[in-house]
């Protein structure tokens, strides 16, 4: 709904650069179509580039020289910790996952034991027919203490 | 009423700070991606703040690993049949429920679905040895057995996006019980038809053993410099925009909210992405049925239940001529083809997914699924 009384909230000067920024650079500007061939210019020069053999040779061999060097450092890095008898970075990182891990299991465990009183108390009813499917694994147990 | 001068003072000072430890964080964790160090200055330019994360009410319902299954319960429902989204494990799942009023996962559920969603979680160490056949077999396997239990149903619809469409069919191929129907939309089927991402990952050049064996798991700045190459310009000057849009909220909530989600990447699980690329993108085994999971053959020929192959025009991810061949991929009778006028995004978070592309999907799950029983 408008408020047709309301005058509009006043702009700060942070916002007003911001709309000047998007208005220079607006197609319909004279700056703006100076911006757009610039940007049309550049998009050409980059997709030449990235789909050019030379290219791809090259960062691909730089690539795969960074990645081996990384596997060698890793291998050195872990050595040497355990040496120290320290924790390496993939323990502590294995740990904050089993943390994060752990935080999901207790909220899925709450609805899978709401699953579980809903398909004891339809047990515990008169009807003989269930045709849910059974799942293989967690089934839940018919023993009712 | 007007502030007073000191309290002007006292909150442009404050609002500096805060802009001021916004950048600095983001220059310390230095990602590829702009908006961690844009995002305050539209923030505070425009007072609009970020939207939550997939706000339609949901449970988790089970988890595995970095895995959960969530549920999203719908209001009044209508179909026995449950709907089973499995996303990418590229990016995260809540794209598809992306804002209030802008969101697949809400559209289905006010359309009477109760709907599951597969959030493959940030993939840790644990999940660096896992293999496509954990993935099938294990994962994707138990998500189906736990809607089918929870949603009380016999069989379901799977709903696969990009490489989600993709993993989708594999499970369909290897165990169809269950399988009612099934949504492959933007999903890369021929992948030799890949445009850019084929050619980068061409093995005369990419060496996909020695980054695996590197990292574990593919970080996400390797996975973001790919995007980042496929539009670097773009990158940046798509901010332009929200610019010049900067007293309009609803824009720029929609904008950040998109921007955010670009800037989100997980971790993609080592063997996983290794077999991924060797057998898809660099041998195209996938749509020659020859591709191996757990010992056994990925044969698209034996998908037999109701297919829906939603191929979105504009597509630069998963383009259009790597989904089209599905239809004579596979054994289905009922299997269809629709293509709409939008990009590989629009199908899930554009203004026109709410009016052109989701009812239509909708329309053809719900002829295809069980009613409620009265």
């Amino acid at each position: 709904m408008s408020h047709p009384e309301r005058p509009p909230p006043s702009q700060g000067l942070l916002a007003r650069g911001l709309k000047l920024l998007g208005h220079l650079t607006h197609p319909d500007t004279r700056t703006g179509k100076v911006f757009t061939r610039a940007e049309q210019g550049l998009t050409r020069a980059a997709a030449k580039v990235t789909e050019s053999p030379s290219y791809l040779r090259v960062s691909g061999s730089l690539m795969r020289q960074g990645f081996n060097a990384r596997i060698r450092r890793n291998g050195l890095v872990e050595g040497a910790l355990r040496t120290l008898r320290l924790p390496t970075t993939s323990e502590v990182e294995t740990l904050r996952d089993q943390l994060r891990r752990m935080n999901d299991q207790v909220e899925a465990l709450g609805t899978q034991l709401e699953l579980v009183v809903d398909l004891l108390h339809r047990q515990e009813g008169a009807e003989p027919e269930s045709p849910e499917p059974t799942p293989k694994e967690r089934a839940p147990s018919k023993r009712r203490r | 009423m007007t502030a007073s001068t000191p309290e002007r003072h006292r909150s442009f000072v404050t609002g500096q700070v805060e802009l001021t430890r916004a950048v600095a964080h983001a220059l310390k964790s230095r990602p590829f991606n702009p908006y961690p160090y844009l995002k305050p200055f539209i923030e505070k330019a425009s007072g609009v703040r970020e939207p939550p994360i997939s706000a339609t009410p949901h449970t988790v319902v089970y988890t595995r690993g970095s895995m959960r299954l969530l549920r999203y319960a719908a209001p009044r429902r209508r179909h026995r049949t449950p709907i089973l989204i499995v996303y990418s494990l590229i990016n995260r799942w809540y794209i598809l429920d992306f804002l209030p009023g802008r969101s697949l996962i809400e559209h289905l559920t006010r359309e009477g679905y109760d709907v599951y969603a597969i959030d493959w979680g940030v993939p840790g160490q644990d999940e660096e040895r896992l293999t496509w056949d954990d993935l099938l077999g294990g994962l994707i396997q138990t998500a189906v057995r736990w809607t089918l239990r929870v949603s009380k149903s016999r069989d379901l619809t799977l709903y696969g996006y990009c490489m989600g469409g993709t993993m989708a069919l594999a499970y369909t191929s290897l165990y169809p019980q269950g399988v009612r129907n099934l949504v492959a939309q933007a999903t890369p089927v021929d992948f030799s038809k890949g445009g850019l991402y084929t050619l980068w990952t061409s093995a005369n050049h990419f060496d996909v053993d020695s980054l695996v064996d590197a990292y574990g798991n593919v970080p996400t700045p390797v996975l973001e410099s790919g995007f980042l190459m496929a539009a670097p310009v773009q990158r940046l000057t798509r901010w332009l925009e929200v610019c010049r849009r900067i007293d309009d909220p609803e824009f720029v909530t929609t904008f950040l909210a998109m921007e955010r989600w670009g800037a989100d990447p997980v971790p993609f699980p080592g063997e996983v992405y290794r077999q991924y690329i060797k057998d898809c993108y660099q041998q195209n085994l996938f749509p020659q049925g020859l591709m191996e999971v757990g010992g056994e053959r990925v044969d698209l020929r034996r998908i037999q239940c109701a297919i829906l192959n939603v191929i979105a025009e504009h597509d630069t991810i998963a383009l259009p001529a790597m989904s089209e061949p599905l239809p004579s991929l596979v054994s289905s009778q009922d299997c269809e083809t629709r293509r709409y006028p939008v990009g590989h995004i629009g199908l899930s978070a554009s203004s026109k997914g709410a009016t052109k592309v989701w009812p239509s999907i909708s329309a053809w799950i719900g002829a295809r699924s069980k009613p409620m029983e009265p």
